[in-house]
């Protein structure tokens, strides 16, 4: 009985840990970078582990789901800035934003 | 999640939603263009969607499935996930947790990259999930 209990410190009864798939998706959707992509993996592991009994694993899985959401909504945040920044730069300059045009 | 962290996540969603309703990403260029699409010229799964939204505050469903396919099932997704619990007490339902069944990350994996590849081909079909 004890060493069943050792084996297994945590109770398979506690909720699974987060897999921030909320985050994942909208990384994913709402930003360009393929970042969020990385996440949706990682919570794919933390379901998946947490029901086959790697509750170390799982956990481990949700700090990188965590991780890899933060780091797409992050640099989305701040490919945006910069985008901003340098249209508003050079519409400054007067070289003309429908010179812009052309990136498409 | 702290109280501070969800004002802030109501406050900046408000914001964000007046300005996309006001301001059309599609007319303007002040919005910032896909980092993936500027430097590779090609299509990726979240392109569109700042049209889309704007599209989806106006309620004009069919320009919003035009520029991105993923934003209305994703939203409603998140939003059933943020509601299912309430939902099961109130009406004494039995809705599943969605997102953390076995099987779900997989499927929106599988999608997301099939949708990636399918908006990128340029033969006929194809070419309606691109956006715009």
């Amino acid at each position: 009985m004890n060493e069943v209990l050792e084996q297994r410190p945590t109770a398979p009864n506690e909720p699974p840990p987060q897999n921030y798939l909320v985050w994942a998706i909208l990384a994913t959707i709402l930003c360009c970078l393929p970042l969020g992509i990385v996440s949706i993996v990682f919570a794919a592991q933390v379901n998946s582990k947490w029901q086959s009994g790697d509750y170390t694993g799982a956990r481990l899985a949700s700090k990188n789901a965590k991780l890899w959401a933060l780091i797409a909504l992050i640099a989305g945040i701040v490919v945006a800035g910069i985008f901003s920044l340098f249209t508003v730069f050079v519409g400054l300059s007067g070289i003309g934003l429908e010179n812009l045009d052309s990136w498409n | 999640m702290s109280p501070l962290y969800k004002t802030g996540i109501v406050v900046a969603v408000i914001l964000l939603s007046i300005i996309y309703y006001f301001l059309d990403p599609g007319e303007l260029i002040i919005f910032p263009k896909c980092f993936f699409f500027s430097l590779t010229g090609w299509y990726c799964p979240g392109c569109g969607s700042q049209r889309a939204i704007h599209h989806l505050l106006h309620l004009n469903l069919k320009e919003v499935v035009t520029n991105n396919m993923l934003i209305l099932p994703g939203f409603l997704l998140i939003g059933y996930h943020y509601s299912y619990q309430a939902a099961n007490r109130k009406f004494n339902l039995t809705l599943p947790n969605v997102l953390y069944k076995r099987s779900t990350p997989w499927l929106i994996f599988a999608i997301v990259l099939g949708y990636w590849i399918i908006r990128n081909l340029e033969v006929v079909p194809f070419t309606y999930f691109a956006p715009g």
